[in-house]
C-alpha cells in the first residue's frame, strides 16, 4: 500500500513536472525571423529595438533568403523577402502566407548635372534615343522600369555588347552599380544607398533624376518586399502574428525619429557574422532611410496591388515572378 | 593506361554518389537540387539557341585570351631568360600582375573597352604572369649542360633561342597550357558576371540565380566543367603531337 502511494505520487511529480517545463518551452518560444540585409533590414529596426522574445532576428546575405523558406524544415518562421522570390518559391500558399508588403521601392535615376530630370510626363522625351545603366535589369528593379516603359507605349531595347545605341528606343543596358560613372550612360537607375554615395563620390557630376517609386506608383511606389510567415504560425499562434506584425506597422514611424546611428547598432547585433553591411555610418542617412519607403501594407489592403505588380513582371519576363494563388494572402 | 582511365572513372562516379548523398542529406533543392533535375536543365539548355551563343562566346573569350596571353608570356620569359638584368627588371612587374584584384580593374576596362572585350583582357592580365612564370621555368631548365658548350663555339642567341631552348622547353610549357586555359575559361565566367556582358555563360548564370533557377545555373556549372575537361584534353593531344613530332 506504501509502496502504491510513493509509486503515485512519483508519477504524479514527474507529470506535473513535465507539464511545467513544456509550458515554460511554449512561453520561451522562439519565431525567428529572417530578413536580407540592405532596405529589407531597415524594417527589423523597430522590432529589434522594441525587444527579442519571442522573435529571433537574422540579417543574412541576400542571396542566401531563398534557403531559410524551403527545403524539408524551413529555418525562418517569419521572413522578410523580394515579392517576385515569394511568388516563385511560396506562391502556393502551402507553407506560407503573406503578410503585407515591407517595403515599396528605393531605385532612383542618376545622371549628368546636364540632363533632363525624368517625371512621368516627360519620360518619352528624355529617354528615347538615350542610354540607360539599369542595376539588376535582369531583376525586379529592371523588369519594373520595362513594364513602365511597356505601358506608356515607350520602345526599348535591351543593348547588346557593341554598345550601339538605337535613336528611336529607350536603350537599357545591365551594370553593376561599382561601375555607376558619369560617362558610361546617359541615365542610370540605381538603388540606394549607392545612389546618395555615387552623387557624393563624384562630387555633384551625377545629380539625382527621378525615382522609379513616381514613375510606377505615382510616389507610392512598388511593392517591393514582403513579409511572409508559416503557415503553421499563423494558425497555431496568431498573437505572435499580431506582434510581429504591429511592430511592422510602427517601422515608418519609428525610421523616420531614429538616428542612423541607433539603426546601424541595432541592425549590426542580429547581422551574420562577416557579412559585409550593406549601410555604413557613411552612407546610411535619413535621407537614405527615407528613400528607402519603408512602410507597412497588411495583405488585405494591397493584395490586389500585389497581384497586379506580379503580372506586370510575368508579362515582360516570366521567369522572375508567378502569379499567387488566393491562399497565400494571410486576411487575418 | 586502362586502369588509370577506370581510376579516373571511379572518382567521378564516386562524386556523383556524394552528390546525391549530399542531395538528400541537405534536404534543400534551392541549396542543392537533385542530379536528374540538373540533367534535365542541361538538356533544356541544349535546345535554346541563347546558350550555345553564350557559350561559343565565352569559349571564343577564353581562347582569345589565352593566345593572347601565351603570345605575351612566351615573348617576355625568352628575353627574361637571356638577359638576367630584363628578368629582375620584369620580376615585380609580373608580381603585380599576379596579385592585382580584378575588380579594380574592371572599372577602367568597361570604360575603355566593352562589355564584351573588358573579360578577354581581365583573363589575359591573370594568365600572361601564369604562362611568363611556366615558360621561364620551362626555359631555365631546357638545355644547360649545351649552355657552355654553345657559348664556346660561339653560337647566336637567336639560333640558340629557336632551335634549343625552345623546342626543348616546349614539353614541359605545353603541358602547363591544359590547366592555364581552363583556369582561364573560370575566370572569364566570373568578369562576365562583373562586366554584365551580354549573352555570355557569365550572363546566363547570373540570371538563373536571380530567377532562383538552381538546376539551371548547376547545369551551366557543370557545362562550364565539362567544357574545361574538354580544353585540357585538347591541349594534352596537342602537347603530345607538338613533343613527337619535335
Amino acid at each position: 500500500m506504501k509502496k502504491s502511494l510513493f509509486s503515485a505520487c512519483a508519477l504524479l511529480s514527474c507529470a506535473l513536472a513535465f507539464g511545467a517545463a513544456s509550458c515554460g518551452k511554449a512561453e520561451q518560444a522562439k519565431y525567428t525571423v529572417y530578413a536580407p540585409d540592405g532596405a529589407t533590414a531597415l524594417a527589423l529596426a523597430n522590432a529589434i529595438s522594441a525587444g527579442g522574445d519571442p522573435f529571433d532576428y537574422r540579417i543574412i546575405d541576400a542571396s542566401t533568403i531563398a534557403a531559410q523558406v524551403t527545403g524539408n524544415n524551413p529555418a525562418a518562421d517569419f521572413c522578410v523577402m523580394p515579392v517576385n522570390l515569394a511568388s516563385k518559391l511560396l506562391g502556393t500558399g502551402e507553407n506560407y502566407r503573406l503578410l503585407g508588403t515591407v517595403t515599396n521601392g528605393n531605385f532612383y535615376f542618376l545622371t549628368a548635372a546636364e540632363s533632363v530630370s525624368i517625371t512621368p510626363d516627360n519620360l518619352s522625351q528624355a529617354l528615347v534615343g538615350k542610354t540607360v545603366g539599369v542595376v539588376q535589369l535582369s531583376n525586379v528593379p529592371g523588369l519594373t522600369f520595362q513594364s513602365v516603359l511597356g505601358e506608356n507605349g515607350i520602345p526599348y531595347s535591351l543593348m547588346g555588347n557593341d554598345g550601339a545605341a538605337l535613336p528611336d528606343k529607350v536603350n537599357l543596358k545591365g551594370v553593376e552599380a561599382a561601375n555607376i560613372t558619369p560617362a558610361g550612360a546617359d541615365y542610370y537607375l540605381c538603388p540606394e544607398p549607392d545612389v546618395s554615395a555615387k552623387i557624393k563620390g563624384t562630387n555633384g557630376k551625377l545629380k539625382y533624376a527621378g525615382s522609379l517609386q513616381e514613375l510606377y506608383g505615382g510616389g507610392e511606389g512598388y511593392p517591393q518586399a514582403v513579409l511572409v510567415a508559416k503557415k503553421s504560425v499563423t494558425e497555431g499562434d496568431k498573437g505572435a502574428v499580431q506582434a510581429l506584425v504591429s511592430y511592422f506597422e510602427g517601422s515608418a514611424e519609428y525610421l523616420a525619429q531614429a538616428e542612423p546611428k541607433e539603426i546601424l547598432s541595432l541592425l549590426a547585433g542580429k547581422r551574420t557574422e562577416g557579412l559585409a553591411p550593406a549601410f555604413t555610418e557613411a552612407t546610411l542617412t535619413a535621407e537614405v532611410v527615407a528613400r528607402c519607403s519603408v512602410r507597412y501594407t497588411p495583405a488585405r489592403e494591397c493584395k490586389a496591388r500585389i497581384d497586379g505588380f506580379l503580372s506586370k513582371l510575368i508579362a515582360v519576363n516570366g521567369n522572375f515572378a508567378n502569379a499567387v494563388a488566393e491562399e497565400f494572402y494571410y486576411m487575418g | 593506361m586502362k586502369k588509370n582511365l577506370l581510376f579516373s572513372v571511379l572518382a567521378l562516379a564516386l562524386l556523383w554518389v556524394g552528390w546525391i548523398i549530399a542531395y538528400f542529406a541537405i534536404g534543400n533543392a534551392y541549396i542543392l537540387p537533385s542530379f536528374w533535375e540538373t540533367l534535365r536543365a542541361a538538356g533544356l539548355l541544349f535546345a535554346r539557341a541563347d546558350f550555345w551563343a553564350a557559350f561559343g562566346n565565352t569559349f571564343l573569350r577564353t581562347l582569345w585570351a589565352f593566345l593572347a596571353s601565351f603570345a605575351v608570356g612566351v615573348l617576355c620569359a625568352v628575353p627574361a631568360r637571356l638577359f638576367p638584368r630584363l628578368r629582375a627588371f620584369l620580376a615585380p612587374v609580373v608580381s603585380v600582375l599576379r596579385t592585382l584584384p580584378t575588380m579594380a580593374v574592371i572599372l577602367i576596362l568597361l570604360l575603355w573597352t566593352s562589355p564584351a572585350a573588358a573579360p578577354v583582357v581581365v583573363v589575359s592580365l591573370v594568365l600572361a604572369p601564369a604562362v611568363y612564370s611556366a615558360a621561364l621555368t620551362a626555359l631555365d631548365g631546357a638545355g644547360e649542360e649545351y649552355g657552355e658548350l654553345a657559348a664556346a663555339y660561339g653560337v647566336s642567341k637567336k639560333r640558340l633561342v629557336l632551335q634549343m631552348y625552345l623546342p626543348l622547353a616546349a614539353p614541359a610549357l605545353l603541358s602547363q597550357a591544359g590547366a592555364i586555359l581552363s583556369m582561364g575559361l573560370k575566370i572569364t565566367v566570373s568578369a562576365e558576371v562583373l562586366a554584365s556582358t551580354y549573352r555570355s555563360l557569365g550572363y546566363m548564370m547570373q540570371n538563373a540565380k536571380l530567377a532562383v533557377e538552381m538546376p539551371e545555373l548547376l547545369a551551366l556549372t557543370l557545362l562550364a566543367v565539362l567544357l574545361g575537361f574538354l580544353l585540357e584534353g585538347a591541349c594534352a593531344l596537342i602537347s603530345k603531337k607538338a613533343v613527337k613530332r619535335a
